[in-house]
């Protein structure tokens, strides 16, 4: 199930807050949560839910182990062991058929290994697994001891297929308290509707402009549609990502809980370093602090320790060798930037830092876009005139400009313009009325959601139509 | 403590009734006109279906393809994209020349301005590109009148690959070689396991955009005559290319393709049965159009590109008509399917109905694994037809020159219903004397296309 499904929004929501907000005992609501979670990912998983439950009762097994283990090599290697059996979990059903190929081809072998289906939201939850142990293991948090609390904690069903990758010590507080109100309910719905607009109105429409500008021959490809169609593409991903990222944290306040952001505006950025501050924010600061640092941070092998950091993040995104690449692309801009670029930004105008990270984001969204490297650097050539086979074309010119109203709409939506002009109002209002009324609050951005909510419904029914058919002729 | 605020009230009672109203909705359409396709049905449920996934994943598309105001959602969304739009529905108007009496072929590098057809964008700026005069031969070099290339007055761009050229929806198309090559190793292939006694005939059809002249475009779409041209150079000299190509062009002014729809006109197929009667030194026996006195006409054809197209409305500006001629031989006709073998006709006018799939009326949908044709002649000839959709028109104007003929449509081929038999093993079982290849560009075109074909072989 997806959150911007209809089936999800109309079918299973209401009838999880009903459930869930019918009955007052906070253990009870726990297990509808749990149960409703399990659904959740049953719809779409039905036999690999096992792995889940699997995963979930390891991950609270071992973690008492690790508590009641009094002696320090003892919780250590317990540790070392469950985390060595998470990793080898998500090594198999997303790796082995990479691990596979590349051996193969390596010693020319034939190759019959058909790939693994991975199973839904794995990358996600291993890892959520992991920081647990992790931070019992460090006492940051006591082991959970009740199982529905623990199962529930892994398996949320907002955060359970795509993040954000929660911290057990964040959540702890709010397992067991009456976590539930009115304010949170209220900014659940309007982060939920911001989501809901971001994934359907815009990563929708802009999804289904990129084959427009790209089309699926990059010999034919000119340099204006090279440049719109990567740029579709990173407003895509990010208002999908961002969307569901919204979607996900509105959905965990209207029961109760605080998810800690996953975007901060990424495209303001003015470095690859600051990128990667402000986008998947729990993605990378899983990967500082248990890798990064553990492998001795700063203080020692700093470059080799970057080297697996930037290695892995890449991997993480799937089994292929472009997103490895993307990862040690990352890994180059930000040793360029620590070694002497930043310094130079520091002392010229700004815009030059802005001009210098989009050419940075987009050439990387390249590499992310095409899993065949060698389209990737045909693409590339194409972008900047070595290969391509013309400028513009006229078909490109009218596309463009019947679209370019959307594309500078969406380029706006992506910094934060609405965020600004919200307090602008807002102090405007607090000026005028000393601060008696709040109809920025209580009106017009409410207004403003109902609106949204009503478009993206529009625009969802919409898309359940298949637009070209290949096979019929 | 806060109440919940306005939206919050609202989306509540949005999301509470939507749910209510779809799962108590006793009306739930089966199809959609306005998208020209079925809609997902209820699945049935069954552990296996639950277990494997599917069961979910129907039961999502069918809750919302069965959305409740689905229709009037979807027009919605059109108008809000539309809206939107900047310039809406832009148009490239292409001027004529004055006078085009430059007989030059050549795209030429230092063009005289004068005798370049001016394009000119509505609003946005002239793309600088470099027009290739109008093809037009001197009359005294060529005593006789070549064909040429429709002029073209506006072209707009409507979703990728389509455009609408002087209302015509056409769809822009670009050949891989390496299908091409597919697609003449199949033949070849062939040609050596039929032998020396079954004569194979590879027939290509253009598709319309072909015959407009584009050429002040330059990059809109790939050559349709380059594809021809190749794949005579790939396939062996024993295989015969069928002119469909030329006998199109000597054509193309007249009614040879639909304008909504990517099919040709049954008055297409005809010519190009003429092609392949020439080339099988038949020509004194091509029986003319004008004995196909029964014919059917029917207005008002809305075809595939409306919904291609997600519904554009200009595609509904030219409505097509349909014109289907019965054949002047009697025949008989079977459909084989997977359980059951069935008597048709060609010209089923139980296809004429509010889904708008009109073109399946041609040979009864045509979606058989293959098709047996028996006529009232004895003359022992029997012609296999490997071919697409364009198949399903073309097969009325062979009957009278066969005493079998055979319709596989290869995307209906079915290996285990053939006992096994791979498509040569098949042209022999019938012994077929003659074989042809019928395929749209689109068919050849893409390696996803000509590996099914070359499957066929294997």
């Amino acid at each position: 199930m997806v959150f911007s499904g209809l089936f999800f929004l109309t079918i299973f929501l209401p009838v999880s807050l009903i459930l869930y907000y019918a009955v007052k005992n906070r253990t009870y609501r726990n297990v509808i949560l749990t149960i409703m979670s399990l659904v959740f990912y049953a719809w779409g998983e039905p036999v690999w839910i096992l792995l889940l439950l699997f995963c979930s009762m390891f991950v609270y097994l071992f973690a008492i182990m690790i508590e009641r283990s009094n002696r320090d090599n003892l919780s250590k290697t317990l540790l070392i062991v469950s985390i060595a059996i998470l990793i080898a979990i998500l090594g198999f059903f997303k790796y082995s058929g990479f691990i596979v190929d590349n051996i193969s081809s390596l010693f020319s072998i034939e190759n019959s290994y058909t790939d693994m289906a991975l199973p839904l939201g794995l990358s996600f939850y291993t890892f959520t697994c992991i920081s647990y142990l992790v931070d019992v293991y460090k006492k940051k948090a006591p082991a959970q001891r009740n199982y529905v609390n623990m199962l529930m904690y892994i398996s949320l069903f907002f955060t359970v297929t795509s993040g954000p990758i929660q911290r057990y010590p964040d959540l702890l507080a709010d397992i067991n308290a009456n976590r539930e109100s009115w304010s949170k309910f209220n900014y659940g719905v309007h982060r939920f509707i911001i989501g809901l607009a971001k994934k359907a109105i815009i990563a929708n429409t802009a999804g289904s402009l990129i084959s427009s500008f790209m089309g699926n021959d990059y010999t034919k490809l000119s340099v204006q549609g090279a440049w719109i169609g990567i740029l579709l593409f990173s407003l895509q991903i990010y208002f999908d990502f961002s969307g569901y990222s919204d979607m996900a944290i509105g959905l965990a306040s209207m029961f109760g809980f605080s998810l800690k952001e996953n975007f901060n505006y990424p495209y303001i950025s003015r470095s690859a370093t600051e990128f990667w501050r402000r986008w998947h924010i729990s993605l990378g600061s899983f990967f500082r602090d248990y890798v990064y640092i553990p492998l001795g941070g700063n203080r020692k092998f700093k470059l080799r320790n970057l080297f697996i950091v930037w290695f892995l993040t890449g991997l993480w995104h799937g089994a292929s060798w472009n997103f490895v690449i993307w990862g040690l692309y990352f890994f180059v801009f930000l040793l360029i930037e620590k070694t002497f670029l930043q310094k130079i930004f520091d002392k010229i105008p700004k815009i030059f830092s802005h001009i210098y990270f989009v050419l940075v984001m987009l050439i990387g969204w390249v590499f992310f876009y095409n899993t065949d490297l060698i389209q990737a650097i045909r693409y590339i050539g194409v972008m900047f005139n070595i290969n391509a086979v013309s400028f513009s074309d006229p078909i490109l010119t009218i596309l463009f400009n019947n679209n370019v109203l959307f594309i500078i709409g969406a380029v706006i939506c992506a910094v934060p313009l609405g965020k600004l002009l919200k307090q602008v109002f807002e102090k405007l209002e607090n000026k005028i009325s000393n601060g008696r009324t709040d109809i920025v609050n209580s009106v017009i951005i409410p207004l403003i959601n109902i609106a949204l909510l009503a478009v993206s419904i529009i625009f969802l029914v919409g898309d359940t139509y298949t637009p070209f058919l290949y096979f019929n002729f | 403590m806060k109440k919940n605020r306005l939206d919050a009230t609202i989306f509540i009672i949005i999301i509470f009734l939507a749910g209510l109203i779809n799962l108590f909705n006793p009306n739930k359409p089966t199809i959609s006109v306005a998208e020209n396709r079925k809609l997902q049905e209820k699945p049935v449920f069954s552990i296996e279906s639950v277990f494997n996934g599917s069961y979910a994943k129907e039961y999502s598309s069918y809750y919302s393809d069965t959305f409740i105001l689905r229709e009037l959602l979807m027009q919605s969304k059109r108008q809000i994209s539309k809206s939107f739009a900047l310039i809406k529905d832009m148009k490239i108007v292409i001027e004529q020349p004055q006078a085009s009496t430059s007989p030059s072929f050549q795209p030429s590098n230092t063009p005289h301005q004068s005798q370049l057809p001016e394009l000119s964008l509505d609003i946005s700026p002239v793309p600088s590109s470099s027009g290739t005069p109008l093809p037009s031969p001197t009359p005294s070099e060529e005593p006789i009148t070549e064909p040429e290339y429709r002029n073209v007055n506006t072209v707009e761009v409507l979703n990728t690959p389509f455009l609408l050229v002087d209302n015509h929806v056409v769809a822009t198309l670009w050949a891989s070689d390496e299908s091409l090559r597919k697609y003449a190793q199949f033949l070849n292939e062939l040609k050596i396991s039929m032998g020396e006694d079954v004569s194979i005939y590879s027939m290509t059809v253009p598709t319309s955009i072909e015959y407009f002249d584009l050429s002040s475009l330059p990059n809109i779409t790939g050559s349709q005559k380059k594809i021809v041209d190749d794949i005579n150079s790939y396939t062996d000299s024993s295989i015969k290319d069928v002119d469909v190509y030329g006998a199109l062009f000597n054509h193309c002014s007249e009614y040879i393709y639909y304008k909504t729809d990517h099919h040709w006109t049954h008055l297409g197929a005809y010519y190009a049965y003429t092609a392949l009667m020439e080339s099988m030194n038949k020509a004194e026996s091509i029986i003319p159009l004008g004995d196909y006195t029964e014919k059917e006409i029917i207005e008002g054809y809305i075809g595939s590109a409306y919904r291609k197209t997600n519904q554009d409305e200009r595609v509904l500006n030219n409505l097509d008509i349909l014109t289907a001629y019965y054949p002047v031989i009697d025949y008989k006709f079977i459909m084989h399917k997977k359980d059951e073998q069935i008597e048709k006709r060609l010209n089923d006018l139980s296809y004429i109905s509010s889904d708008n799939q009109y073109y399946n009326m041609f040979m009864s949908g045509g979606n058989g694994i293959y098709h047996e044709f028996t006529t009232t002649n004895k003359n022992g000839q029997t012609l296999l037809l490997i071919c697409d959709s364009y198949g399903a028109s073309f097969v009325h104007f062979l009957l009278p020159h066969y005493e079998k003929v055979y319709i596989m449509d290869t995307r209906y081929y079915d290996k285990e219903y053939l006992n096994g038999m791979t498509i040569d093993e098949f042209a022999k079982s019938i012994n077929a004397t003659d074989i042809s290849t019928l395929m749209y560009m689109d068919s050849v075109a893409y390696l996803f296309n000509t590996e099914v074909l070359y499957s066929l072989l294997k």
